[in-house]
């Protein structure tokens, strides 16, 4: 019960943090024009489900980008403003708090999806095409699952690393290719496809790619699903592990105040 | 020419916030990688292999214009922050020596930028080479990445004005991947649309990139090349009137340090 309430406290104080923030509110809009020039691209494409498949991916795609950056600098700016003094002293998970956090800014960007989607309608003017709009439904809720993993995995990592400015310039890409929110993975280079393996969001996604093109079978579904959990699940195991670094590091070393 | 060398080390070691090496292999080599590598497979996922080739140019050339205006931009806007531009008010330092001074360092961050880029992209998406004209297409990016630079000037002095630069920068960001060439050709757009995107720098550049990158004859490819410096030209003239208008102002009306919210 006390971490539900430390969830939602911090799920309000991120919401007003995020939402009286006039750099977060213009954030909303950033995604609109490089959403018009894809969804140009994707009008141009020979291939059909192409089209659908990035007017489903390009909102997630800006949802992830937004969340990423935000939440991933978000134990820092904690850090840096020694607000995370309280947190440390509370008995209150850090896991807690930064999942309420991750909550708030994913709620916050659903707009962002939804103006996104519509810049890219106003080019297209064609609706998705999906074979099943209630699974596509469901694999979307997979995906914002997928989304507060991998987040939330960046917030220690951003600190581990000294909280350097420009450090996320590159993983917020990264992190969206590896996704697959603007094309199914088996497009990578073997490598890469691989390790795309470990992000929740991409099995999410390939579960979105069946709900368009139709189900071969109720259980391929279903276990693309069973992967984003587990991978999920993993994700929040290692964020876990590197808060506990994070605190040990803290509080040895007695960084937290001379930051 | 001393003082010029120092004032380019001390602007880009102290007001470049990126220079640390999480910063720094994160924007010039990871970044430009990564969103390279996206844009070919997603032309080849959305399109077809020429469609590939195109966007890889067109992304490595957008990825010199994220490190150049970034940087640039938030150096102004940190000299202000950090309330050291108000020493080189008092003093009676060359102003334009100043100003030239503030991109110098950034520029090869650019070139470096295109060519781990573009490198990417040639080792992991198959792209032909047999037609390259390989000067014009050195020139082109060379000149590309300086008339950039300029323009980084031009936005710096309005992210010194604003305050802010990351707001601005984003808008850059978002507008150039519209209008430059880079995934929407320019054919695409209406006559006059078109005419306004080639006084964006980068357009003029990219034309003439993929022209020698198709092997255009350099006799074809000069009149993009010669355009995209005189609109780098331009916009570093507008930088330093700009620069030059921001200091009389805030002289005159005591705001450099006031409070954004006063």
């Amino acid at each position: 019960m006390n971490t539900i309430r430390a969830i939602m406290a911090a799920f309000i104080q991120q919401w007003k943090t995020t939402a009286t923030n006039i750099g977060s509110v213009s954030m909303l809009f950033e995604s609109v024009p490089l959403a018009m020039a894809l969804a140009w691209m994707a009008m141009k494409s020979p291939t059909p489900p192409v089209l659908t498949y990035l007017l489903v991916g390009v909102p997630l795609m800006a949802i992830c980008n937004g969340m990423v950056f935000r939440v991933g600098g978000s134990l820092n700016g904690e850090l840096s403003g020694h607000t995370l003094d309280f947190a440390l002293i509370s008995r209150t998970p850090l896991m807690a708090v930064l999942f309420g956090k991750s909550l708030a800014q994913l709620i916050f960007r659903l707009p962002m999806g939804v103006l996104t989607l519509a810049a890219m309608f106003i080019v297209t003017r064609h609706l998705p095409e999906v074979a099943s709009i209630p699974l596509l439904l469901v694999a979307i809720v997979f995906v914002c699952i997928g989304l507060i993993a991998i987040s939330l995995l960046f917030a220690p990592f951003m600190v581990l690393v000294g909280g350097k400015a420009g450090f996320f310039n590159a993983f917020m890409p990264l992190a969206v290719v590896l996704s697959g929110f603007m094309f199914p993975i088996d497009r990578l280079p073997v490598v890469l496809e691989e390790v795309a393996r470990m992000m929740p969001t991409s099995w999410a996604m390939a579960s979105i790619w069946q709900a368009i093109n139709g189900i071969d079978s109720a259980w391929s579904f279903i276990s693309t699903l069973l992967a984003c959990i587990l991978t999920s699940i993993f994700l929040l195991f290692v964020t876990y592990f590197m808060c506990r670094i994070v605190e040990k590091k803290l509080r040895i070393t007695g960084e937290l105040a001379t930051y | 020419m001393y003082n010029y060398f120092i004032q380019a080390y001390s602007t880009y070691k102290g007001l470049f916030y990126w220079l640390n090496w999480p910063g720094y292999i994160s924007n010039v080599f990871l970044r430009p990688m990564v969103m390279v590598l996206t844009y070919a497979l997603l032309g080849r996922f959305a399109l077809n292999p020429d469609a590939a080739r195109d966007y890889a140019l067109g992304v490595g050339v957008y990825s010199m214009m994220f490190i150049l205006v970034g940087a640039i931009s938030q150096s102004y806007t940190y000299d202000r922050f950090q309330g050291t531009i108000a020493f080189l008010f008092i003093s009676p330092a060359n102003r334009m020596v100043n100003y030239l001074s503030r991109m110098l360092l950034h520029y090869p961050n650019a070139l470096i930028v295109f060519a781990f880029g573009f490198g990417t992209a040639c080792l992991l998406v198959d792209i032909d080479f047999a037609l390259v004209n390989w000067w014009a297409f050195i020139i082109s990016i060379v000149i590309t990445a300086a008339s950039i630079a300029a323009f980084g000037q031009a936005i710096g002095v309005f992210a010194i004005a604003s305050r802010n630069w990351m707001n601005t920068f984003g808008l850059i960001l978002g507008a150039f991947i519209v209008f430059t060439g880079v995934i929407v050709p320019l054919s695409a757009f209406p006559p006059a649309v078109r005419e306004i995107c080639k006084i964006l720098p980068m357009t003029n550049g990219l034309i003439a990139t993929k022209m020698a990158f198709a092997g255009g004859a350099f006799s074809n490819i000069w009149s993009p090349i010669l355009r995209e410096a005189l609109t780098g030209l331009v916009y570093l003239g507008l930088g330093y009137i700009g620069f030059r208008v921001f200091e009389k102002v805030v002289k005159r009306n005591g705001a450099l340090e006031e409070d954004l919210m006063n």
